[in-house]
């Protein structure tokens, strides 16, 4: 299980998170839905270390991570991979290499025995017909299933996805639903997605929290969301540019 | 009067903060070094990446800088008749001091600009951070097979450009200042220049630490997207080149004291 508690996060003047707390119950797809600039990915990040909070608690299967170090963080990112927003793949290195790479570091396989075992994380998302090719030469959606396979290859406990459709062709955008929904179907991982994506919101997730203005407005099953009585929740998931929503003003605007 | 004392203690402070940083870069570096805690895999291709495709622009360095050196000396020599000199003077200037430098400059500008440019840009795609996400720590798999291709190729590189300054010198000399290439070899072999041989090839390794250690670190900081990176690069290559410049004059100075 995870829970952030009245977790707090600022970077200068600007206040992304005001005491957010947040429960995702193992083996559930958890999705963390609000529009850009609501500090949907700057939560996450706090999860496996990659930022830290200003206040507030984490918790990871009942272990306190607020505090721990960068070098002990490493054991928690073992347990809870993260797929990024703009896929990260490694530009000088091939896909497969890109996937056998942790491989190689955490099991100490040799590149030929890593490289081989990528293969078959290849062939989980379909790519392993492109593992000779570079990350530039191929497009957004294939990238982000390379991301998928290189995270799965940790096996982690949960795994976290951060927009993970953004830009995708609806087709590529339905095949990283279906994988994400199989994780937890199929193989017990408990997966957090950020989204704006409202396809994938409701075909995909257990239950949904969205945030805005930095707090969370509402935490419910997709059924809640859906017959909420919350204007701008209701503004947000029917996609209507007029409404009580207020979108976040950009600074220096 | 309070401006400019004030602008001066923000200048001595933020020196002092990138002084501050790069030595714990350093200390970060050294520590991974013992026990060995590098990827065996990312530092052969750093030492190709460095080395094997550094050595044309080294080589052409050298040549000209030999060359460089004996119509300068030549030019000296004529006036005075004391040609037996062109072979000793042009062999310490570049054995010791120019070959070193100008060799060093040239790697900083190819390698280092290139290092910072690569880590500058895996910051700000967040590669770096997948790194950190994927459990790998970014200065063991990044910063140290870097470090280290950077010392020995800068070392190795060295001692080919010596090899090739002297080349370009003879030739010169056999051209342009009528000294025989084999009058002219004879007279560096005989002005016992081993100590500038190794003390340049000594420099080599501390220019190769300092352009690491600079270039890691701008390309590890980078801040703000694409022009980030262009802020970063041009802030190395001037850092790295003063960093050359006073590792040139310490390492001569502790070798001229320990040498006497």
């Amino acid at each position: 299980m995870i829970e952030f508690r009245e977790v707090d996060k600022a970077f200068g003047q600007k206040v992304v998170l005001k005491r957010v707390s947040l429960v995702v119950e193992k083996g559930e797809v958890r999705f963390i839905i609000g529009s850009s600039g609501a500090g949907k990915s700057v939560l996450v990040k706090h999860l496996v270390g990659l930022l830290r909070p200003d206040g507030g608690r984490i918790f990871l299967d009942d272990e306190e991570v607020t505090e721990l170090t960068e070098q002990q963080y490493y054991r928690v990112r073992k347990k809870c991979a993260m797929v990024f927003q703009n896929s990260t793949l490694f530009d000088s290195m091939t896909l497969v290499e890109n996937v056998a790479l942790p491989l190689r570091k955490h099991r100490h396989l040799k590149q030929k025995e890593a490289e081989a075992e990528a293969m078959g994380f290849l062939e989980k998302v379909q790519m392993d017909r492109l593992a000779g090719r570079y990350p530039a030469d191929i497009g957004d959606g294939l990238r982000k299933r390379v991301a998928i396979a290189r995270a799965l290859t940790m096996d982690p406990e949960y795994v976290i996805f951060d927009e993970p459709t953004t830009g995708l062709d609806p087709l590529a955008a339905a095949n990283v639903d279906r994988l994400i929904r199989e994780l937890s179907d199929v193989f017990g991982k408990t997966s957090v997605v950020v989204s704006h994506d409202l396809r994938s919101i409701f075909t995909v997730a257990d239950r949904i929290a969205m945030l805005y203005k930095g707090e969370v407005l509402l935490d419910g099953t997709p059924k809640e969301f859906r017959g909420t009585s919350n204007g701008i929740v209701r503004q947000f998931i029917e996609g209507r540019p007029d409404g009580p929503f207020e979108f976040p003003r950009i600074h220096g605007a | 009067m309070t401006r400019v004392v004030r602008a001066l203690g923000t200048h001595t402070l933020g020196l002092l903060e990138l002084l501050g940083a790069m030595a714990l870069l350093q200390l970060r570096i050294t520590r991974a070094l013992f026990p060995p805690r590098y990827d065996a895999r990312e530092t052969w291709r750093a030492f190709y990446k460095v080395g094997v495709k550094s050595y044309p622009i080294v080589i052409m360095t050298a040549l000209f800088t030999g060359a460089i050196m004996v119509i300068q000396s030549g030019h000296f020599v004529a006036k005075s008749g004391a040609t037996s000199f062109v072979g000793w003077a042009a062999g310490f200037a570049v054995l010791a001091e120019i070959g070193p430098i100008l060799i060093g400059l040239m790697f900083s500008g190819r390698v280092g600009a290139n290092n910072t440019a690569e880590l500058g840009t895996m910051v700000v795609t967040e590669q770096v951070d997948a790194l950190r996400a994927l459990a790998i720590e970014p200065i063991h798999y990044l910063a140290v097979p870097r470090f280290l291709a950077m010392i020995v190729m800068l070392f190795l590189l060295t001692a080919l450009g010596d090899l090739f300054a002297l080349i370009g010198g003879a030739i010169t000399a056999d051209l342009m200042v009528d000294i025989p290439m084999k009058v002219f070899l004879r007279q560096v072999f005989d002005a016992q220049l081993l100590d500038e041989y190794l003390l340049g090839l000594l420099k080599g390794s501390f220019f190769g630490m300092a352009i690491a250690v600079v270039s890691c670190h701008y390309g590890l900081t980078v801040r703000g997207g694409a022009t980030g990176v262009g802020r970063a690069v041009n802030a190395a290559v001037v850092a790295a080149a003063i960093a050359i410049f006073v590792a040139d004059f310490f390492v001569g100075v502790v070798w001229t004291v320990l040498s006497k």
